[in-house]
């Protein structure tokens, strides 16, 4: 599945080359394609580069991009308008193909890709179960609390945040299934593909795809009738806005935010109101310094800390 | 009397022989109506639902009859393999193969292939106003046709009444 998901945008001349390598695409991570350069993959954490007959580095030629490009955009470029201006299309299976190249702007703002000359292809990765250890802290009374995961980049929240929204809608042992609205501005919890979610995010999940937060999340208020509201990276005055107007409707809210620490956290003027009004219930820190999605701390709204990872040792998330 | 049934017979035939030229001319400016009409389906997929252009001809050609049903939904079975031929060859492929024997003639068709090369780009204008362009001159054919249609269709069942006197004259 995954496999044919993958070899079916990339040029002919590759896919033979991918084949004959008899790779397990449960390890492949990425795969970049340059014009006149070698093809790289990220194979199991480590790169390797694909060789032709000859055992020569097969180099990407112009025919090729063009030919990746027509299959990522099924013949249809322009209907990818909005996705060309993010740099990235999703295909299907959630695995996010980035590009880049020469830019078209407008009125100082980026409109299209002209001469894409670097193609980044991502596969979707998601750990069911990352969540189960902090599961038991975010609940109270059989209730989802507020929680609000703070993490620096690159330390797994938004994988964390996917797993949390799938076992809250699907229900576990600590709560029953709960409809969960997703507004997945930057496609990447539900990795949608013509609007149907590639990742597992559970049975009694709604999702927008692409759609600015804070309007998403009014439109789920009213047309959905979610009971837990799910979004990554808040920031602006909107976002929070929206959001308190969420917790007013009796939603409960997932959120993410990218900050350090706590106090990284009670800096940011936003944000600091949040905090100090204990709108949240639980802050989940995350940190990478052991490996990614290591949770620093659980602490409450009142900066109690509920629980911290402590043994080196512990499966990796 | 073997004379008169024998005249009346070629008569006959020829009087059929024209009324079938003048269904032919009818059925090419249907034809050219019903490339119209689906050009114009096409064009709102493109401009409004942002389609992909497999997802429009399947659309499309779900409920279009023979040919256009088989060349909408050959195309868009080809374009969902992905095996690599570019979209402008699919296009003209489909129009030769499908399209034979639809009643447009080889110009038409010839015009229709030439758009392929403008569909699938990213800039939505263009194709928009190539599509346009197309259907500005389909029309115009389509006008010159229908003036010429009416005096054609008489000129074809005159010739065929005529064409048939003349020969029983000749013959009996």
């Amino acid at each position: 599945m995954r496999e044919d998901q993958i070899l079916h945008v990339l040029p002919r001349g590759v896919r033979g080359l991918l084949t004959g390598k008899r790779l397990k695409y449960e390890y492949l991570q990425e795969i970049r394609l340059r014009t006149g350069k070698p093809l790289l993959l990220i194979y199991q954490g480590r790169e390797m580069m694909l060789h032709n007959q000859r055992d020569r580095p097969y180099l990407v030629t112009e025919a090729d991009m063009r030919e990746t490009l027509e299959y990522i955009s099924n013949y249809s470029l322009y209907a990818y308008e909005q996705e060309m201006k993010q740099g990235f299309i999703t295909i299907e299976g959630g695995h996010r193909v980035g590009m880049a190249g020469q830019v078209i702007l407008e009125d100082g703002h980026v409109k299209n890709l002209k001469y894409v000359s670097s193609v980044n292809v991502r596969m979707s990765h998601e750990v069911q179960g990352c969540a189960d250890r902090i599961f038991p802290y975010l609940v109270q009374e059989k209730e989802i609390c507020h929680t609000l995961l703070v993490s620096p980049p690159r330390c797994g929240k938004t994988t964390l945040l996917r797993d949390l929204i799938r076992q809250i809608s699907d229900g576990n042992a600590w709560i029953s299934g709960r409809t969960v609205g997703v507004v997945d501005e930057r496609s990447e919890l539900g990795g949608c593909w013509r609007g149907v979610a590639q990742n597992h995010l559970g049975k009694r999940t709604d999702i927008l795809d692409g759609c600015p937060k804070a309007e998403g999340m009014m439109m789920l208020i009213r047309s959905m009738g979610p009971e837990v509201i799910a979004a990554d990276e808040i920031g602006s005055p909107e976002d929070v806005h929206a959001m308190e107007y969420a917790m007013h409707c009796g939603c409960r809210i997932l959120a993410t935010v990218h900050a350090g620490s706590m106090e990284e956290l009670r800096r940011k003027p936003l944000l600091q109101q949040l905090v100090r009004k204990g709108s949240f219930e639980r802050y989940v820190l995350l940190g990478n310094q052991k490996r990614v999605g290591q949770v620093q701390g659980i602490y409450d709204e009142r900066g109690s800390l509920l629980y911290r990872e402590e043994l080196p040792g512990e499966q990796a998330c | 009397m073997l004379k008169l049934a024998g005249s009346l017979l070629i008569i006959g035939a020829t009087t059929l022989w024209g009324m079938a030229a003048a269904e032919r001319l009818r059925e090419q400016y249907e034809q050219m109506r019903l490339l119209q009409s689906l050009l114009y389906a096409l064009r709102s997929e493109i401009l409004y639902a942002r389609s992909y252009l497999e997802e429009a001809f399947a659309k499309i050609g779900e409920s279009a009859p023979e040919p256009y049903r088989g060349w909408l939904l050959g195309m868009s079975e080809i374009m969902r393999q992905k095996s690599g031929v570019p979209f402008c060859q699919i296009w003209s492929g489909g129009i030769q193969e499908s399209l034979r024997e639809s009643g447009l003639e080889q110009e038409e068709k010839d015009k229709l292939s030439e758009i392929g090369k403008r569909l699938g780009n990213a800039d939505m204008e263009a194709q928009i106003r190539s599509l346009d362009l197309y259907l500005e001159e389909l029309k115009k054919s389509m006008e010159e046709k229908r003036e010429g249609m009416k005096t054609r269709i008489r000129l074809c069942h005159c010739l065929g009444v005529m064409s048939g006197i003349f020969l029983t004259i000749l013959l009996v």
